[in-house]
């Protein structure tokens, strides 16, 4: 009961935040004029705004907080790390070095290859570092501090790949802090195409993935291959990444604080913490991209800087916790 | 199910760990490995569970499905409450949710510990924690406990009751190996005991003949 109420709420939370985003915004209309750019069929200015620019920015944003809240729930699930993070581990850099090397023009794709491509080097970082924390040696603080060395590294890298081309600054700050302003129909898709079969899978391993985190020697005495377990976790936490930053660039946080907040409402029920860091990764992203708009509109702020707000403080609560 | 061991030398970097030894477990009894830091009982358990695959001699071939291990320094898992972590242990065991609930808060209660069980586990006790690691082992129902001195930072009075626990639990049928270092209280619980010094066997048998 206490759950079906939870979703619920998740519900009517989305609801209520793309309403925002669909009825507020810097063009200065009445209610009922974009009510009825909602409704009418004519090509005015209104139904442009909303059905090509409000809306596919709410769905974008709703499904790459989606992307991220699963991803980060994988990566804390595989890794043990309770600071698990995909955009802090370096595994959306990975994309972001990919992207920024298109923006400069370094290699030149249509846009299949550019998400292929984001997907893909996403996959490899998370690959690496399934394979970090394979070694023996690594607890999981020790692996929290090198996924950030590697998250900072890979930023690094992007950006100085970017200032070989001469790219517009609103298109850097929407690559390393994360923006929605691209937003289209198009990016919906890919991103769906994504988060779908990725979700079902994830649905479908979940119970076997929830061994690994009492450590590898005692997985293996439950019949669970850890390292083969971990290696598919982080993988669909990779390509999931990528997805995300193709569709908004690099959103710190919110894989780090979703699956937090579902443990606390929802418990740790292996299929609610999957569906629950989904839905809560999505909502957090579509609010933090209500307030990157909203804050000082007509101004824009970099969505990633206002997750940051909110996650920053939570994962210095977390740290704080650590033994 | 009785572990022999016969003849077994284990080697690392061409130094001698284990020198062809030969003892054995037998099966519904409390049995102590016993020995200073070095002699080679964690290497001789290690071996048993396959961690350790280079070695000369012949040992009791014990597979996944035969015994539940808990090593030495088990990180706190992340996230997890105390009954999570007993549940877990029912991993393999097709079971209901509701069967699951009632047998692992029996194994929490049988331990004293069901008080606690949603908390968090990094959050109880040392001496609460080795009672929630056995609960682990004893819901995965095998033949063969090896635990690897899981008592190291725990108060007297603890490690006394917790070694009256596991004499209990050997009656139901299961070999149960422990690793330790301190013989005093080995002596006063265990039935069987086996003491290594540097690579050998000094002494086989019930601890009233040490």
């Amino acid at each position: 009961m206490r759950l079906f109420v939870s979703y619920i709420g998740f519900f009517f939370i989305i609801c209520m935040f793309a309403l925002v985003g669909l009825f507020y915004g810097p063009s200065d209309a009445s209610l009922s004029e974009l009510a009825s750019g909602l409704i009418r069929s004519d090509d005015g200015p209104m139904e442009m705004i909303i059905w090509s620019i409000r809306i596919p920015r709410i769905i974008l944003s709703l499904l790459t907080g989606c992307c991220l809240g699963l991803s980060g729930a994988l990566i804390q699930l595989s890794s043990r790390s309770s600071i698990g993070d995909p955009n802090l581990f370096g595994i959306g850099g990975g994309a972001s070095i990919f992207l920024a090397g298109s923006y400069a023009g370094i290699f030149v794709f249509n846009e299949h290859w550019i998400f292929l491509g984001s997907i893909i080097s996403s996959l490899i970082i998370s690959l690496i570092l399934s394979r970090l924390i394979a070694s023996k040696d690594l607890t999981p603080i020790k692996l929290a501090i090198m996924g950030i060395a590697l998250g900072t590294l890979t930023v690094s890298i992007g950006t100085a790949v970017i200032s070989f081309g001469r790219v517009f600054p609103g298109q850097v700050l929407g690559l390393v802090a994360g923006s929605f302003t691209s937003s289209n129909w198009d990016k919906i898709v890919y991103l769906l195409i994504i988060l779908i079969p990725v979700l079902l899978i994830t649905f479908i391993l979940s119970k076997r993935f929830y061994p690994i985190m009492l450590g590898d020697v005692l997985s293996k005495s439950l019949g669970v291959n850890p390292i083969r377990n971990r290696n598919i976790a982080m993988s669909l936490a990779g390509i999931l990444s990528g997805a995300s930053v193709y569709a908004g660039g690099l959103i710190g946080f919110v894989g780090l604080v979703a699956p937090h907040l579902c443990r606390k409402i929802l418990g740790n029920h292996p299929s609610h913490l999957i569906l629950g860091s989904t839905i809560l990764g999505g909502l957090l992203t579509l609010f933090s991209d209500q307030l990157a708009r909203l804050l000082f509109a007509p101004t824009e702020l970099p969505v990633g800087m206002a997750s940051t707000i909110l996650g920053a403080p939570m994962m210095m609560y977390l740290a704080w916790r650590l033994k | 199910m009785k572990i022999d061991i016969s003849n077994l030398s284990v080697l690392f970097d061409d130094q001698i760990i284990l020198d062809d030894i030969s003892c054995h477990f037998p099966e519904g009894k409390f049995s102590c490995l016993v020995g200073e830091n070095g002699s080679g009982k964690s290497t001789l358990l290690r071996t048993l569970t396959k961690d350790i695959d280079k070695f000369q001699g012949s040992i009791t071939d014990l597979k996944s499905s035969d015994y539940s291990y808990i090593p030495q320094n088990i990180d706190d898992p992340e996230f997890l409450s105390v009954q999570e972590v007993v549940k877990l242990g029912f991993y393999q065991s097709k079971i209901s949710d509701q069967d699951l609930n009632l047998q692992s808060h029996q194994l929490l209660k049988r331990f004293d510990i069901e008080h606690l069980e949603s908390r968090r586990f990094s959050e109880i006790s040392m001496g609460q924690k080795q009672r929630a690691w056995l609960a682990f082992a004893l819901a995965q129902d095998k033949k063969v406990i090896l635990m690897d001195e899981p008592l190291a930072a725990v108060d007297l009075q603890s490690r006394k009751n917790f070694y009256s626990i596991l004499n209990t639990v050997s009656k139901e049928n299961r070999t149960l190996v422990l690793v330790t270092h301190d013989l005093e209280i080995a002596m006063e619980f265990c039935e069987h005991m086996v003491h290594l010094h540097q690579g050998a066997i000094s002494f086989e048998g019930p601890p009233k003949n040490f």
